[in-house]
């Protein structure tokens, strides 16, 4: 999945902390994954075309893929995409995937991404939390660091 | 060998791009990753794929590809369909599997990517 580019948005909307979570719901078949950054956030206009392939705000270019690839992933194993964002505010991206679908795109490995995170953005937090009924799982960069 | 030629060789139908026939193609790939078109696609080839939403248009455009090719009957939705004409992206549908189109397609004597 997409986790890496989704949150390299963030970082470059300035934010300085991001919080990844992973949901999974084995009762409602439902694996969610949300990211929330406080960045600069967008406007209404700039919210509602994010996901569009033809659709960037990158100097020189004209076509960014990373939300929208997202968005065709959790469409195509029957879930839901969604942004939400104001200006100053910062943004939450929402993907939502059915579990048990056989085009369920698998995560990747979370720990790579996360060490790639931490180490490149040295000005940024991350928090990292999974979850799956009672059991919770959390990486918070700012104890790492602070170790 | 150009895209007109190949179009009536293994019968495919034109849905978009139909302006740009004379593209002499150069081989062909075939993947339903975007992000592993994205890396091995070249230039003047033809794409092969079972995907129909626009990210396959963008795709397209960025790899500069000459032709995208719906394998197995598929249709592109209506989105990437506008797209594609806005973008004057060639978009081609084959009732044929992938592994058999691209089959024909080989035997034709257009090539794979070469690493
Ligand atoms: N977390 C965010 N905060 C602020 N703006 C965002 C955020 N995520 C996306 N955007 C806006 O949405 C646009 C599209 O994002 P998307 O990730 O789809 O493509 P991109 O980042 O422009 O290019 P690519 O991901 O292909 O390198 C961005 O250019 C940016 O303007
Ligand atoms: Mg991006």
């Amino acid at each position: 999945m997409h986790i890496l580019d989704v949150v390299q948005n963030s970082v470059r909307a300035e934010a300085k902390l991001v919080e990844i979570t992973l949901s999974g719901d084995q009762e409602q078949d439902l694996l969610t994954l949300e990211i929330r950054d406080d960045g600069k956030g967008m406007d209404s206009e700039t919210c509602a075309r994010a996901s569009d392939p033809f659709f960037t705000t990158k100097p020189g270019r004209r076509i960014g893929l990373g939300l929208a690839l997202l968005a065709q992933a959790a469409r195509e194993a029957e879930g839901d995409f969604q942004v939400a964002s104001r200006p100053e505010a910062g943004t939450m991206i929402a993907a939502s995937f059915r579990w048990s679908h056989p085009d369920c795109k698998p995560l990747g490995d979370i720990t790579a991404t996360l060490e790639t995170l931490v180490t490149a953005h040295r000005g940024v937090d991350f928090v990292y939390e999974q979850r799956e009924g009672a059991e919770i799982a959390r990486f918070d960069s700012r104890e790492v660091r602070r170790a | 060998m150009n895209l007109r030629q190949i179009v009536q060789e293994v019968r495919l139908e034109v849905r978009a791009g139909g302006s740009a026939l004379e593209t002499e193609v150069q081989g062909g790939y075939a993947s339903d990753i975007i992000s592993d078109v994205l890396a091995n696609a070249r230039q003047g080839t033809l794409w092969i794929t079972h995907q129909r939403h626009p990210n396959i248009v963008a795709a397209a455009v960025l790899r500069e590809v000459a032709a995208i090719v719906l394998a197995n009957g598929r249709e592109p939705e209506e989105e990437a369909l506008r797209k594609a004409r806005e973008e004057n992206v060639t978009l081609l549908v084959s009732s044929l599997p992938a592994y058999e189109l691209a089959g024909r397609l080989f035997g034709l004597g257009l090539p794979g990517v070469k690493k």
